[in-house]
């Protein structure tokens, strides 16, 4: 095929728009710039979007490392009420030592 | 002590993945960063990916947090905001202060945050961080793994001096 023999356009204005559109951005803040001149909207490079998907999993891995921590802390605090109303406590006394 | 607003950032249409600051100066004491959030996934909540100097690494955290019927307390260094199944058109108010930011040892900085939310779901955090690196901070970023920070959130940087 010889150049501009092919008419066809690989993706329409409206795909590359709808791409462009689709592809995260990022808001950079340069402060070392004058003031006005500082801001810039930057789409993400393929690099910084896999790094994000990285992100996103140790974030998720952080945020139920944190859930269980949670979990573990509301676990022991019922264990101890259970026991202290075990020993003849009313629920309201062994609330009221441990805080509510 | 002198506040001083450095930069203000607001959002606009289509979102953005990250906020970030960078080239900051080691002119000022103390740093303040405020807030107003809100992330577009479809969920109550997504955690921001808070950066130093391009690092996530080496962060440690504890946190008193209150839901108006329950209080806790943990160690979690996760800062989430709230996102796109929450109240339209509300937004999640964070504070950061970040201490000696320019000085030569690990920086402290203590977080506000409460989400606004028309419902029983919501939080208010205290969050005292430590970032445990040396280096002056020269850029802040914040960002999430899933979805963007929404039209209109801002973010507005003060220099403290």
């Amino acid at each position: 095929m010889e150049i501009g023999q092919n008419t066809q356009p690989l993706l329409s204005i409206q795909s590359v728009r709808k791409l462009m559109s689709e592809t995260p951005v990022k808001i950079v803040v340069d402060l070392s710039k004058p003031k006005g001149k500082r801001e810039s909207i930057i789409p993400l490079t393929q690099s910084e979007i896999d790094e994000r998907e990285v992100m996103a999993t140790e974030a998720e891995a952080q945020r139920l490392v944190d859930e269980q921590a949670k979990a573990d802390a509301e676990a022991t605090r019922q264990s101890g009420l259970d026991k202290l109303i075990a020993l003849g406590l009313t629920e309201a006394e062994a609330l009221a030592l441990v805080g509510a | 002590m002198t506040m001083t607003l450095v930069e203000t950032v607001t959002v606009g249409s289509g979102g953005a993945a990250s906020i970030e600051f960078t080239g900051i100066a080691g002119d000022g004491k103390d740093l303040m960063l405020k807030m107003s959030g809100r992330n577009t996934y479809a969920a109550a909540d997504r955690s921001i990916i808070m950066s130093f100097n391009g690092s996530t690494a080496d962060k440690t955290a504890v946190n008193l947090k209150g839901s108006g019927s329950a209080a806790s307390s943990d160690t979690g260094t996760s800062l989430s905001i709230q996102a796109a199944t929450t109240t339209a058109n509300t937004f999640t108010v964070i504070d950061f202060y970040f201490s000696n930011y320019s000085g030569n040892t690990s920086k402290s900085v203590s977080i506000e945050q409460a989400t606004e939310n028309n419902a029983t779901a919501a939080e208010a955090l205290l969050m005292a961080l430590n970032w445990n690196q040396t280096a002056a901070i020269t850029s802040l970023g914040f960002s999430f793994g899933d979805g963007n920070w929404a039209e209109h959130s801002t973010a507005s940087l003060y220099s403290i001096s």
